[in-house]
């Protein structure tokens, strides 16, 4: 099964004011002209968005305060594809993951001792009750769903991760959801999957593994730490494509991020750069399509871009004046880009960021 | 004594009203110091806050990102993992970050984070023998260890301060009587009694339904156990189904009826002795910084130059 090339970078510390127009200079795709973005009241019927992702050119998914969308050209369209649960939005629906095919997956809580795991094939919704152990603290945490094709998929779900301690199980199915291995997983975090044996998953920032990067070769059985520096606080799980995993790590004190890759499967990794971080950096996000790695640094006074066209040996800075702001951002190929904003709001670029517009989600 | 209930309080005031009008107040002047210390913020070099909220993050963050969060988050209190066998948070309380912290006005509360519970609920941790011996020696040891760390992070020679143990979620069968739980039971009592006679204020972080609980009970059936000064309840039911969706709660209370009440009365540990974790690990952000935060109300005692001269929300009501 076809599986994306490029993974979707997960943004770190990028939040703008709302009600204020939103520039996001230095366009991810080269241009340097200053990319605005239209921050202004949503399109009537709009409901906020809390998760939403491209998975291709034109099929993505959007989880929001009106329920669960699906998109088959890039965003002008919707249908509603909630299971039949009480109320399908951010609150009640912990993890989401679908594949371009539509083929999707999502978690519900049923209890405090008891999730359902929902699988789509077609219209239909079926689920599958799991009782994974007691959350420490009365509540499950977040779940990281990633499949790789229909039915080859790892469900990781957070068992109450505070302070220096994050617990978690990790399930697999090789089904499309049917039925769930216990697997063991180090702790709790952010999975990716690559292939039915090769995994990552990008450690929580918190607990004893906090930042760090661990890979499966036998698809979850047992995991091994990646001889990446202590240093640096892996925040998301690589971007692997033609055989190359790069992955982009800030230091602790966001003083520089370093790009490391790997061409054995995660087993060795190699600094390909090492960028300086703006001034008062707080954050990093980033995003890799191909060859195209670019860096969007938070600051306390905005934004700041830096853009490779070569994997990530060299980069370029880009213009970056105003404030960017997203929690998540998904980019199937170095050209299209969707973030969701902090207040809520979907937006998608057609231009590798340099302009942005927004898309109206039911 | 474990901060007094209410009744008693009424109680001691009645009677010290009587000792006055007998004795001329020489007898009210000793009944009061006979019923044992209450919190006093004017005469306790702790700091007492009384209801601002904060959060602890084991990633330290960047000195950055904290002055950001002090001056655009509603944040006054922060968390900071400062050792034990169980703590492997990155930073550490290093004397600059502590200091910086405090120059940018924030109150800190030391956690240390031993050794745990033979049947703590989370594998591959360190924990203390199951025979209450031992288990009492593990909390001396742990309690001497962790006033070392705090005074090499403030750089004190000796007290004030308060620091606050880290006992995780138990499961014991035979509650509260099981092996377990009389060994926990040990092991936090060596913890306060290290701490006092050091002149240290003990604080200790807990599941509501097992650390917490379990104090409580011992305290209301009048054992010898030597309760802490503090108490930090870890309870996440306000945010709903799950986590995942919880953000800062502006009204969340340290008493809160639905998620504290049923495991520790409210007129226990009552004179703003309690903090609240409210929240586990979530991301917020303010002044456009982003952290992994859990959130917590603190009614209770922490170090730092921030004292609020209002009663903040998260402070006890009755008060």
């Amino acid at each position: 099964m076809t599986r994306r090339v490029t993974l979707i970078a997960v943004v770190v510390g990028l939040f703008a004011l709302a009600g204020a127009a939103m520039y996001f200079g230095g366009a991810l795709g080269g241009s340097s002209s200053r990319a605005v973005v239209s921050s202004g009241v949503a399109p009537a019927g709009s409901g906020s968005v809390a998760k939403a992702e491209l998975l291709d050119g034109t099929h993505g998914w959007a989880l929001g305060s009106h329920g669960l969308f699906w998109t088959s050209d890039a965003g002008a369209s919707w249908s509603s594809v909630a299971p039949p649960v009480p109320s399908a939005t951010p609150e009640a629906l912990n993890g989401v993951a679908f594949l371009p095919d539509g083929h999707g997956w999502t978690v519900e809580s049923e209890s405090a001792s008891a999730v359902r795991v929902w699988r789509r094939v077609g219209s239909t919704w079926m689920s599958t009750l799991l009782h994974p152990p007691a959350p420490v603290t009365g509540e499950y945490g977040p779940a990281s769903l990633s499949f790789v094709d229909p039915m080859h998929g790892w469900f990781l779900l957070d068992g109450g991760s505070h302070g220096p301690f994050s617990p978690a199980t990790l399930w697999r199915t090789t089904d499309g959801g049917r039925n769930w291995s216990l697997m063991s997983a180090p702790g709790s975090g952010v999975l990716h999957f690559v292939s039915p044996s090769l995994g990552f998953l990008a450690s929580r920032p918190n607990g004893p593994h906090a930042g760090g990067l661990y890979v499966t070769h036998d698809g979850g059985v047992s995991w091994t730490q990646a001889p990446l520096p202590s240093s640096v606080i892996v925040e998301q799980p690589p971007a692997v494509a033609g055989g190359v995993a790069t992955v982009v790590a800030p230091n602790l004190a966001r003083t520089a991020a370093s790009v490391f890759t790997s061409t054995d499967d995660g087993r060795s990794w190699t600094v390909t750069a090492q960028i300086p971080a703006p001034s008062e950096a707080t954050g990093l996000s980033w995003t890799a399509a191909g060859s195209s790695v670019e860096l969007v640094w938070s600051t306390v006074r905005g934004a700041a871009v830096a853009q490779s066209a070569n994997g990530g040996r060299t980069f370029a800075d880009r213009s970056a004046a105003g404030i960017a702001q997203a929690l998540s951002v998904s980019a199937p190929d170095a050209r299209q880009v969707w973030a969701v904003s902090a207040v809520g709001a979907l937006l998608a670029s057609d231009d590798a960021g340099a302009t942005w517009h927004r898309v109206a989600v039911p | 004594m474990h901060g007094g209930t209410r009744s008693a309080l009424f109680i001691r005031r009645v009677a010290i009203l009587i000792a006055c009008v007998a004795t001329g107040c020489l007898g009210a002047a000793v009944l009061m110091s006979s019923t044992g210390p209450l919190p006093s913020a004017a005469a306790d070099p702790v700091n007492v806050v009384i209801g601002p909220q904060g959060f602890d993050a084991c990633v330290r963050p960047p000195l950055s990102s904290m002055s950001t969060w002090r001056q655009n988050s509603p944040y006054r209190v922060y968390g900071l993992y400062i050792g034990g066998v169980n703590q492997r948070c990155s930073g550490g309380g290093t004397n600059a970050y502590v200091a910086a912290l405090h120059q940018q006005g924030w109150d800190i509360i030391p956690i240390y984070v031993g050794q745990q519970a033979p049947c703590v609920g989370q594998p591959g941790l360190a924990t203390f023998p199951t025979d209450p011996t031992a288990a009492w020696n593990a909390g001396v040891q742990d309690a001497n260890d962790a006033i070392a760390q705090f005074a090499k992070a403030w750089q004190l020679g000796a007290p004030p301060g308060v620091i606050y143990a880290d006992q995780e979620p138990f499961s014991d069968g035979a509650f509260p009587n099981g092996p377990c739980s009389v060994a926990a039971i040990n092991y936090l009592g060596a913890w306060t009694t290290v701490m006092q006679n050091h002149g240290l204020k003990a604080g200790v972080y807990g599941a509501a339904g097992s650390t917490i609980r379990l104090m409580y009970s011992y305290v209301a059936r009048g054992t010898s156990f030597r309760a802490p000064d503090n108490i930090w309840i870890a309870s996440w039911g306000p945010c709903g189904p799950g986590p995942n969706y919880c953000t800062y709660l502006p009204n969340a209370s340290v008493f809160d009826g639905s998620f504290v009440r049923p495991y520790v009365p409210d007129s226990y540990w009552f004179y703003d002795q309690r903090l609240y974790q409210y929240n586990g690990t979530h991301t917020e952000t303010w002044g456009g910084v982003a952290i992994s935060i859990d959130s917590d109300c603190v009614d209770g005692q922490v170090l730092g130059p921030y004292a609020p001269k209002v009663k903040q929300a998260c402070a006890n009501p009755y008060r």
